[in-house]
């Protein structure tokens, strides 16, 4: 992969996408309109903030490089498309 | 054999009962997981395919995370949703996909803009482009089967 000089973290999509659809609405509900950090195995939520920049800025604050997650923005239940 | 990429629609819930849709408490929307890998790292993001609109966009701040230098990279600018001035610099990435059976790998120019995005917006330039969609709202699933125009692998 073209990432010169930093490992392409194995993210096992099977695993996360089958993990991320279990994460309770209930607890996506309190990142309303945040950026989530979500584990690469998909199972909790490890890092959020009001944007993106926040977002990463607060998961390489625990050490966990962004790489190794998934992001996602959770939209207010208001906002449409 | 060559097989499809599905993803299941993401259910968003709605403060208030959605009218248009009969009063249903949720909207569905065809979310879906997508890796953006950059000249020195990548990020798994959820980006909206959005088949009635131009251009691939992401926020600027992934193109930072990625090692991507927009600073001399072409400008487009535009108006998009509400008629909303929008400008955005354009840049080459790789996409994979991987909807944990079937994954597809390809290059493609995609937008990057400092204005405010929901999320990362999957459209025809750079993404559908490449692909023959099917958006079933019965069974909530959107297909992806890769077309003559698909670069990657």
């Amino acid at each position: 992969m073209p990432n010169n000089g930093k490992p392409d973290v194995a993210i096992d999509m099977a695993t996360f996408i089958r993990n991320r659809r279990e994460i309770p609405q209930s607890v996506l509900a309190e990142y309303e309109g945040q950026w989530i950090a979500i584990s690469g195995d998909g199972t909790r939520v490890l890092a959020s903030g009001p944007d993106l920049e926040t977002a990463e800025a607060n998961l390489a604050a625990i050490g966990i490089p962004g790489n190794s997650v998934g992001w996602e923005r959770i939209p207010a239940e208001d906002e449409w498309f | 054999m060559v097989l499809s990429l599905h993803y299941r629609y993401i259910h968003f819930p709605a403060k208030r009962p959605v009218i248009t849709l009969g009063g249903q408490n949720y909207r569905a929307r065809p979310v879906i997981p997508v890796t953006i890998i950059g000249p020195s790292n990548s990020r798994l993001t959820a980006g909206l395919v959005d088949p009635g609109a131009d251009d691939t966009i992401f926020h600027q701040t992934f193109a930072q995370h990625l090692g991507i230098d927009l600073s001399s990279a072409p400008l487009m600018t535009g108006s998009g949703v509400g008629m909303v001035p929008l400008s955005m610099r354009i840049a080459e990435v790789t996409f994979r996909l991987h909807d944990g059976r079937e994954q597809r790998e390809w290059r493609a120019l995609v937008g990057f803009t400092s204005a405010k995005l929901r999320q990362p917006l999957l459209r025809y330039a750079g993404f559908l482009q490449y692909f023959t969609a099917k958006f079933d709202t019965v069974n909530e699933d959107v297909e992806l089967d890769t077309n003559a125009n698909y670069p990657g692998t």
